[in-house]
């Protein structure tokens, strides 16, 4: 299954080494333990600048977004192989 | 003088590996990435699963589906390869202050002050590749070619194995060129028709080959083709990406037509996404030059000048604009292309007859406004709700920009 979404999310994130690690997120009144991140980039939309977080578990591929203009946290995309 | 020794790196696969790092359900799987997803769309990149079943570079959507049915197609994403190929050139920059970025995926290092020999510089390079496995994404592998001219760097840089490293010196060089003439870059395949007429069927032939009958039959061209296999250095590193020689953006149209309306709003967006990028380089162009490729063959052209330089994107999209009104179309178009040529830097002299100061300071303020609160915050009327049209698309250009 792959689908683009746009939903809000709660994330808890460590700081580490100069970095953001997301670590746990709640979505849809479920809550998902990050295993790794795999990818990091950003993108400006003005001065807006939103950190892309590409996250998985076990089973899914998720696309974290991160707005530096509220600090909010979004859901943007899902993959599994279901 | 302290002899030369060049790196050259090439990302193997790039877009694919880079959304396959992303996504690692991905990974091991025909990946193929698209400009657009739909039918008539065409794959920029694909992974080494997808390149075995024949699913290539400029391969279209509809037919990849018949090649390899298992393909998974994903939209590029240009934010994501930009950002991607920061972090490695950034890694690159590290050991030497000469970096020339060549493509999105390419680059060259120059290691002359830095190293001793190549055992050093093959050091390095092993550690880049390190590097990029360990800071940027285990699943992004590269090829690296290390020689003493900035060609036979990136003719190492070619023929090496995939995730693999070449070294080639004036000791070896002989052994690698018994190729075809096609492998060496700046060989295409008009060239090496002239060159078999001249009875030279491979490099190795091409090395031995008199330099003067070959710039008599082939001007200066084959002289530059001879220097560079037989190791002879005609070119330097660059310090920085090179300043662009034009400024473009095409599109394939989402529907082939030939309605003025439609065509009008597409030229608009393309005029106004190359006038961002003109002015964020703080350049002029003398020229500007639209393309329009008719869907059954046949194309039409149409070039303006500007003897005081195109800046705001005005200036170039009026002429134009009433260009595409006033014309004859012969068919439905089915892809739009524009590119500013004659480009320099930006003056601010005041014309003799015509005062453009203002226009210019206009445009730079709407430019800021947009830097801001996002692309299209202040624009013309011409383009609103387009922003399905000549979305951000990443080129193989060879002027590295990584302005989003």
């Amino acid at each position: 299954m792959h689908a683009q979404l746009n939903e809000p999310i709660e994330v808890l994130v460590k700081f580490y080494k100069a970095q953001v690690v997301p670590s746990f997120f709640k979505w849809r009144k479920r809550t998902y333990r990050v295993e790794k991140v795999n990818l990091v980039h950003h993108e400006n939309q003005g001065e807006n600048k939103i950190y892309y977080f590409s996250v998985s578990d076990n089973a899914n591929f998720f696309r974290l977004a991160f707005s530096t203009r509220d600090l909010s946290w979004r859901m943007k995309e899902l993959y599994n192989e279901g | 003088m302290k002899a030369k020794i060049i790196l050259h790196l090439d990302m193997n696969s790039y877009f694919a590996s880079v959304e396959q790092q992303a996504n690692p359900f991905l990974r091991n799987k025909p990946v193929a990435v698209c400009a657009y997803l739909s039918p008539r769309g065409t794959i920029i990149a694909s992974s080494a699963e997808a390149k075995a079943k024949g699913v290539r570079v400029g391969v279209g959507v509809e037919q990849a589906k018949l090649l390899e049915p298992k393909t998974i197609f994903v939209e590029n994403e240009p934010a994501k390869y930009r950002c991607v190929t920061k972090r490695i050139f950034a890694i690159m920059a590290e050991y030497s202050d000469k970096l020339e970025p060549y493509s999105i995926d390419e680059a060259f290092l120059e290691l002359g002050e830095w190293v001793k020999d190549f055992k050093q510089a093959e050091a390095i390079g092993l550690e880049i590749k390190k590097r990029i496995f360990n800071e940027v994404g285990e699943y992004l592998k590269c090829s690296i070619g290390i020689s003493y001219t900035k060609f036979l760097a990136k003719f190492a840089g070619d023929i090496a194995p995939k995730n693999g490293l070449l070294i080639i010196s004036p000791d070896n060089l002989e052994t690698h060129l018994n190729r075809e003439l096609t492998e060496a870059w700046g060989i295409g395949r008009a060239m090496s028709v002239r060159l078999r007429l001249m009875g030279i069927a491979t490099l190795a032939e091409l090395k031995a080959a008199d330099p003067i009958i070959l710039k008599r039959w082939l001007g200066i061209y084959g002289y530059y083709l001879w220097c560079n296999v037989n190791g002879r250095e005609i070119t330097v590193i660059n310090r920085g990406a090179r300043p662009p020689k034009s400024i473009g953006h095409s599109y394939c149209l989402a529907k082939r037509t030939r309605e003025k309306n439609y065509l009008r709003t597409v030229l608009a967006k393309l005029c106004e996404k190359t006038g961002r990028r003109l002015r964020n380089l703080e350049l002029e162009g003398k020229s500007a030059t639209l393309y329009l490729q008719y869907m059954n063959g046949g194309h039409l052209t149409k070039t303006i000048h500007a003897a005081d330089g195109f800046f705001t994107t005005q200036e170039f999209l009026a002429p134009l604009y009433d260009f595409i009104t006033d014309q004859e179309l012969e068919g439905a178009v089915r892809m739009m292309a524009l590119t500013l040529t004659k480009l320099s830097p930006v003056t601010e002299q005041l014309g003799l007859f015509k005062n453009r100061l203002k226009i210019k300071n206009a445009s730079r303020a709407m430019d800021k406004i947009n830097n801001r609160f996002g692309e299209y915050t202040v624009t013309s009327g011409l383009l609103f709700d387009t922003e399905h049209i000549a979305r951000d698309r990443v080129g193989f250009r060879k002027t590295v920009s990584f302005e989003e």
